[in-house]
């Protein structure tokens, strides 16, 4: 399947990209182009998305996974100069699902904005995803935030690195990995990487894996709030944080009612 | 209202030490009373405190507490809420994420639920929060914010006692309200707690200092040191603590 949007075209409504016949879907954005775009698939095993962004493009890309089956997804994002792309992946379920994101700023200016949420809660859910930005340009800028929530005996592997070519400074990149684990057995992993060869650059990177906070949990009970309800509402709060940098309305509430559906 | 006896309670620290902090503290707080309890640091307000509202760090090894006749150490945090025990944090929690006013309203409907009340709906509840933040003097932006996070010193302490307004316990217990705040913040609390005071309702002020007292003005005054009530009187023993400090009491 192939997706283009034409030099100066503004879609205003999103697209939504359901199944294809070898799950494969190229998405060309030309110059000073504008486009939302959906992405769900139901039955694929494999599939593997390539977004174009030219010269001054503007792409918002929302995928969401909740289907059991095994799987693997890759997508790759190719930026030109002053370009935008914002993403959000949502992982809601699956046993040993491997996701993999490359991304290439290519030309000054391109600006990549990854985000997620991975929420597993049955015992042989696992994720496994493994991103790497390229700074290939100077003045590109990138930020990765990733938030997963495991619960049972779920396990997760997050694999994320920020890669700076020797001549491109100036650039701007941040990552983050923030992890919550809300039973004694799940399993999260996580692996920030910068890799920098420019000298003139500011990166931050940052992991954690951790339980609900005792003394948050406290101060609910000690509002009236059953205890699993003090843990459903501070899980939501946990998630909230990252879901709340989607901009598509339709999608942030989406997102939002799967994750208060979970107990 | 409040029946405390011989309670002992310890926490086990990082090095799995067992610590003794209460040692036998005798405590009766009749309805519509405020009782201060006043002392050194370490000396266990806190632990007291934490302990009635069923902080689950501490161990309680001997006595008993009656909350209204009734066992209240058998109850959890929330259940203790749910009969009107309330506890104004020393160190309210930050809760990222989590919006203040879907907190305040949760936790109101979640006491109305146990109380076999019917649930606030959102117009009663945002015209019932606006008045009382008019009260404690917060502005109606703090609503939409996340739980106490970046709030300053003053507006968490504010917003705690918004709290206790909202959810009107029977008993309260302020654990150091009064510490970093200046002087409009102080006024604003003391107010939010007179509001509150009536016949039937008790209050608890832990504090450090005499000066919450001069706004909040107790019936009793109890003097803690070393996990026991060693001096009770009434609310001049403040300015004779302020005076003298805690050396006299510690060393008879």
């Amino acid at each position: 399947m192939r997706v283009i949007i034409a030099k100066n075209q503004i879609v205003s409504e999103p697209i939504q990209l359901n199944c294809d016949e070898n799950g494969h879907a190229i998405i060309v954005a030309e110059e000073n182009s504008e486009v939302t775009i959906f992405e769900e698939y139901f039955d694929k095993l494999e599939t593997h998305t390539e977004i174009f962004a030219e010269k001054n493009a503007r792409v918002n890309f929302y995928k969401i996974q909740k289907c059991s089956a095994p799987r693997s997804t890759n997508i790759t994002i190719q930026q030109k100069q002053d370009s935008c792309v914002k993403t959000f992946f949502a992982n809601f379920a699956g046993e040993n699902c491997q996701q993999i994101i490359r991304v290439n700023l290519s030309e000054k200016g391109a600006s990549c904005y990854l985000r997620g949420l991975s929420y597993l809660t049955e015992n042989k859910q696992q994720l496994t995803q493994d991103i790497q930005i390229n700074h290939h340009a100077a003045h590109s800028n990138s930020d990765m935030y990733f938030k997963g929530i495991l619960n049972k005996k779920s396990r997760s592997h997050f694999k994320g690195k920020v890669y700076v070519e020797r001549h491109a400074q100036h650039i701007r990149a941040e990552q983050a990995n923030h992890n919550l684990l809300l039973s004694n057995d799940a399993e999260a992993e996580t692996r920030p990487e910068l890799e920098i060869y420019a000298n003139d650059v500011k990166c931050s990177h940052g992991a954690t894996v951790g339980q609900l906070d005792p003394d948050a949990l406290f101060y609910l009970r000690a509002r009236g709030m059953e205890k699993s309800d003090a843990i459903k509402l501070l899980t939501q709060g946990f998630a909230n944080d990252v879901i709340q940098k989607i901009e598509n309305p339709y999608m942030l509430q989406r997102i939002q009612e799967q994750v208060n559906q979970y107990e | 209202m409040l029946s405390i006896e011989n309670l002992h309670a310890s926490i086990q620290d990082d090095k799995q030490q067992i610590k003794n902090i209460l040692c036998g503290i005798n405590l009766q707080i009749n309805p519509g009373e405020v009782h201060a309890i006043m002392g050194p640091n370490g000396s266990g307000k806190s632990t007291l405190a934490n302990a009635l509202a069923g902080r689950e760090d501490y161990q309680i090894t001997a006595g008993k507490v009656e909350f209204d006749h009734k066992d209240l150490l058998a109850l959890t945090p929330e259940e203790r809420a749910a009969r009107g025990l309330f506890l104004a944090f020393q160190y309210p929690v930050e809760i990222p994420g989590v919006n203040n006013m879907y907190f305040l309203k949760a936790a109101v409907n979640s006491i109305r639920k146990q109380r076999n009340l019917s649930q606030l709906d959102a117009i009663d509840f945002l015209k019932l929060v606006k008045e009382k933040m008019q009260e404690v003097g917060m502005d109606e932006k703090f609503l939409h914010r996340a739980v106490n996070e970046g709030f300053s010193g003053g507006e968490k302490k504010r917003n705690e006692i918004l709290q206790m307004l909202m959810l009107e316990p029977r008993l309260a217990i302020l654990d150091e309200t009064d510490s970093g705040l200046d002087i409009d913040a102080l006024q604003a609390v003391a107010k939010g707690v007179n509001s509150l005071r009536s016949k039937d309702r008790s209050i608890i002020v832990v504090t450090h200092y005499q000066r919450l007292l001069d706004y909040i003005v107790p019936d009793v005054i109890h003097v803690m040191v070393k996990g026991q009530i060693i001096k009770s009187g009434g609310k001049e023993l403040a300015l004779e603590l302020e005076a003298k400090g805690y050396g006299w009491l510690e060393c008879a």
